[in-house]
């Protein structure tokens, strides 16, 4: 693409099956001329070439052909899409952008995480809607590496627009200098939490947290471990700042590494992660359930890792959230035990008293919080 | 053209007939005698009972076939239909011109007979128009006016004799000489051939085809042979894999499982799901979930039916072969299941839309239904809703039994608030279809909006953790996300079909786009 004469960049999808996006084609012209295909042009054409004239205006009109073919992409896509052409097109920086503060909030349930990907915007606007308790805006493998940067343009703008309802908000980054990248681009619009992925060594968390302290985000920070080092070394790396509030193994890459092919071997890091967490004070986060559409395997799989002392897995599906709070719920009769412990020892309190008996048992402080979170995980508090 | 009651421009003849314009919900209603067929005689027929005629062509030659008439045919078959293109391929050959089609509906399949509208040999369609002879119409190409009426409509439209079938042509999986008919059995089962009912009985001239000759008597008969005049055999009549077309498959869309799921925790607890109660829902993706979704509710709280409406469908017929309900009033076979089901279950009952839902039945089941799902493409915030056509102004949808279903107890539209950035509810309708006093309840994948009309609904609910919302709260989210609520087409072009009431008033019109 050097000099630029002659080369086409081209950033989004279009196509008949494709809903929600728009491709975005920008060649070097001697004029600047736009054009502007629709599915919904009858009703939006208008806007959607005065949101495209309004982002050449922003850099000058420079002489350039930019043609958009689109599929009803919503105004942030079609945002995301012109400045990721643009820049790749032209080199430089995606412009400044920041949305709505979030408040991270350290402890609070983390059953459900749905990946949504990263460069795939039909998935975005409605991610908030299933009642998920963290989502993921995946920049990682969900994303082809020629899809990238695209993908970044595309996450921040869907940070600083949508409103993800009770959903925590958190993206995974890339590994390594392509993830101090995304995070350049995202931290400013302000995400709950970042994953990093392939992390290895206490130093990768510290310098990851020093640059969160430099662009002044109080982003938290989930780990995955999915190399033989990494889950070596899980309670170094579980101690290595206070940003961070969750390990969680990443199983496919840990088996590669491991040269094994049963995922029984993944027994020792399963165990090795929680008992590094629980030590380390952070939480244990399970992997993802990949059965889609076989909503009792993802209840028993969600089981499993609650029973194992997990707080949480991944979803790839917002059908497997249901079942998935299902498997991490407490039972009836635990809720009602729950109940009782929690509404006595209030009152006891209350009343001045430490420590009191509760059909027959006694219940102090460590047992009234255990009560209190079967009671959160089963959604009554 | 004036306006009528909804405040809608309709035109005051279509096709050289005049149509009243819409007087409101039951504010019209027509007086004087059923038009009927003309007076035959069994001395006419053969003897032996043998109707047969060697092929369509001749027996549309015997039938009288002549420019300008109006012939009929049905969608029992949906996608898989392969009759009307050999109907109209006969008239072709035969020179005919400016026919009249009357079906009950038509589907992606009959693109090709846009080249006899081409050729002269039809002159319009007066039915559902769908998919691409909707867009062909919308073009302005049809030479005389759409027409577009509900299942129960088209029935009304015969007894009041808004328009005489010449010859209804009537596909028979199963068919004897005489002319007794069945879709329970043959080759190309399909079910029940409850849409044919009407022509078979209005109609001047019958012809029963078949690819499946039994001997007499073809027993149990859905259609007598006593109302046929001709029975012709063909090497096939249709498809019955393309019966189930898209849309009747339960949806993977996140979106609308969201949708039926919440639809079913509201009539739960809005406690409209309870012992004894009756539903009807479509074959649309969302509609199967919904009965998919409130199945397992009443599995796991031990509450029966006491009859489901078709479409049937697997997942109806499962209810059924459960215990779930003892009946399924069925108008019109949705899958192989249900065809299955209609061979094999006493329960599964054959319906046509004059026992379902005729607005000049003694009575009207529809409105005993407790809770009817439907689809839309535009709500206002009246709750009028849109079922025909986008807010582009293509005609894309028939109306189906949409209009019909509307008077049930509890009718919910489940919509998306958006779709393709174009938000579905909007200030004004671009086409009107059902008037808002009868829709209950709207569910969206971001809430539920309850018709302010319906105080009961809104207390039985008002204690839940539903996402109970506004229209207007609805509205403003999904405007927010798509940047507005895009250009309002205005109607400047020149009319291309009429939609009507239930009871024959003319309630809105489609207008040519682009």
């Amino acid at each position: 693409m050097v000099g630029g004469c002659l080369a086409v960049t081209r950033v989004g999808f279009a196509g008949p099956s494709v809903r929600s996006d728009v491709l975005v084609t920008v060649e070097d012209a001697s004029a600047l001329n736009v054009q502007v295909e629709s599915t919904v042009y009858a009703m939006f054409g208008d806007e959607i070439r005065a949101q495209t004239m309004a982002v050449l205006n922003s850099i000058g009109n420079p002489p350039l052909q930019v043609s958009l073919e689109d599929s009803g992409a919503l105004p942030f896509m079609i945002q995301a899409r012109l400045e990721a052409a643009l820049v790749k097109h032209l080199g430089g920086h995606l412009p400044a952008l920041a949305g709505p503060r979030r408040e991270p909030k350290r402890d609070r349930l983390r059953r459900s995480r749905l990946y949504i990907p990263g460069n795939q915007p039909k998935f975005m606007p409605n991610a908030g809607i299933y009642g998920a308790d963290c989502l993921i805006l995946d920049l990682e493998d969900s994303v082809p590496i020629s899809e990238k940067q695209a993908a970044r343009s595309m996450v921040r703008h869907a940070l600083a627009t949508l409103d993800f309802g009770c959903s925590e908000v958190m993206v995974r980054i890339n590994a390594g200098d392509l993830g101090y990248q995304d995070l350049g681009a995202i931290a400013p619009c302000s995400p709950d939490v970042i994953v990093v992925p392939k992390v290895e060594s206490p130093d990768d968390l510290t310098a990851l947290a020093a640059q969160l302290d430099e662009l002044e985000s109080p982003a938290y920070i989930v780990a995955i471990l999915e190399t033989s080092l990494g889950v070596q070394r899980a309670y170094e790396i579980a101690t290595a700042t206070p940003r961070l509030i969750a390990l969680s193994p990443g199983v496919e890459d840990y088996l590669a590494d491991l040269r094994a092919t049963d995922r029984e071997a993944t027994v020792w890091a399963h165990g090795a992660i929680l008992n590094a967490c629980r030590a380390a004070g952070i939480s244990p986060l399970g992997s993802v359930t990949t059965e889609i559409h076989e909503p009792e395997r993802t209840e028993a799989y969600a089981y499993k890792m609650a029973s194992y002392g997990f707080d949480g897995v991944g979803c790839l599906h917002p059908g497997q959230i249901a079942p998935v709070h299902r498997g991490f719920a407490p039972t009836e009769s635990e809720l009602e035990e729950a109940g009782v412990v929690v509404t006595e020892f209030e009152r006891a309190v209350g009343a001045g008293q430490g420590a009191i008996s509760v059909r027959g048992r006694m219940v102090d402080e460590p047992v009234y919080q255990r009560a209190l979170r079967t009671l959160q995980r089963g959604g009554a508090r | 053209m004036n306006k009528n009651l909804a405040g809608r421009v309709v035109p005051s003849e279509a096709n050289g007939r005049s149509f009243p314009p819409y007087q409101g919900v039951g504010g019209f209603k027509p007086s004087g005698r059923h038009a009927g067929p003309p007076i035959k005689s069994s001395a006419d027929f053969p003897g032996n009972g043998d109707k047969k005629t060697p092929n369509l062509k001749e027996a549309l030659v015997r039938a009288g076939l002549k420019d300008g008439m109006t012939v009929s045919t049905h969608h029992h078959f949906r996608n898989g239909d392969f009759l009307a293109e050999q109907l109209f391929a006969a008239a072709h050959e035969l020179g005919i011109k400016n026919l009249t089609w009357f079906p009950s509906a038509v589907f992606p399949c009959h693109e090709p007979l846009i080249r006899f509208i081409e050729a002269g040999t039809i002159h319009h369609i007066e039915g559902s128009l769908n998919g691409p002879l909707g867009a062909y119409a919308s073009q302005g190409k049809m030479p005389g006016l759409g027409v577009l009426r509900s299942h129960g409509s088209r029935y009304r439209a015969l007894q009041d004799g808004d328009l005489r079938v010449d010859i209804a042509v009537i596909a028979a999986p199963s068919c004897d000489p005489f002319g007794n008919m069945t879709g329970a059995t043959g080759p190309s089962a399909c079910g029940v051939l409850g849409f044919a009912v009407a022509d078979a009985h209005y109609a001047d001239h019958v012809i029963a085809v078949t690819d499946n000759l039994v001997p007499f008597p073809c027993a149990p008969w859905q259609i007598a042979g006593n109302l046929v005049d001709q029975v012709v055999v063909t090497e096939r009549i249709g498809d019955p894999a393309q019966i189930v077309s898209g849309t009747t498959q339960i949806t993977r869309s996140p979106e609308r499982l969201r949708i039926a799921e919440l639809a079913t925790q509201f009539v739960k607890a809005a406690g409209v799901l309870r012992d004894g109660w009756s539903f009807q829902a479509g074959a649309g993706g969302t509609s199967l979930a919904f009965t998919k979704f409130v199945a397992d509710e009443m599995r796991r709280a031990g509450i029966r039916a006491s009859f489901v409406r078709g479409g049937s469908t697997a997942v109806v017929v499962k209810m059924l072969e459960d215990g779930l309900t003892p009946v399924i009033l069925d108008g019109q076979t949705f899958d192989l299941e249900g065809v299955r089901s209609v061979r094999e279950n006493p329960g599964h009952v054959m319906t046509s839309p004059f026992n379902s839902y005729n607005y000049h039945g003694k009575g009207n089941i529809a409105s005993m239904l407790d809770v009817a799902i439907l689809g839309a493409t535009e709500v206002d915030l009246n709750f009028n809703a849109n079922v025909v056509s986008h807010s582009d102004g293509q005609l894309l949808h028939g109306i189906g039994g949409w209009q019909d279903a509307l008077f049930s107890k509890c009718t919910i539209l489940a919509v998306p608030t958006f779709r393709n950035r174009v938000p579905i509810i909007r200030d004004h309708l671009t086409t009107l279809c059902g008037p808002g006093e009868l829709v209950d309840v709207v569910v969206t994948e971001r809430g539920i909006a309850i018709n302010p009309r319906r105080q009961d609904l809104m207390e039985a609910v008002q204690s839940t953790d539903l996402p109970i919302r506004s229209l207007e709260e609805l509205k403003a989210g999904a405007e927010a996300l798509c940047g507005g609520s895009g250009r309002t087409i205005s109607p400047n072009g020149e009319p291309v079909a009429v939609v009507t009431w239930v009871d024959g008033t003319a309630l809105d019109t489609l207008y040519k786009t682009s």
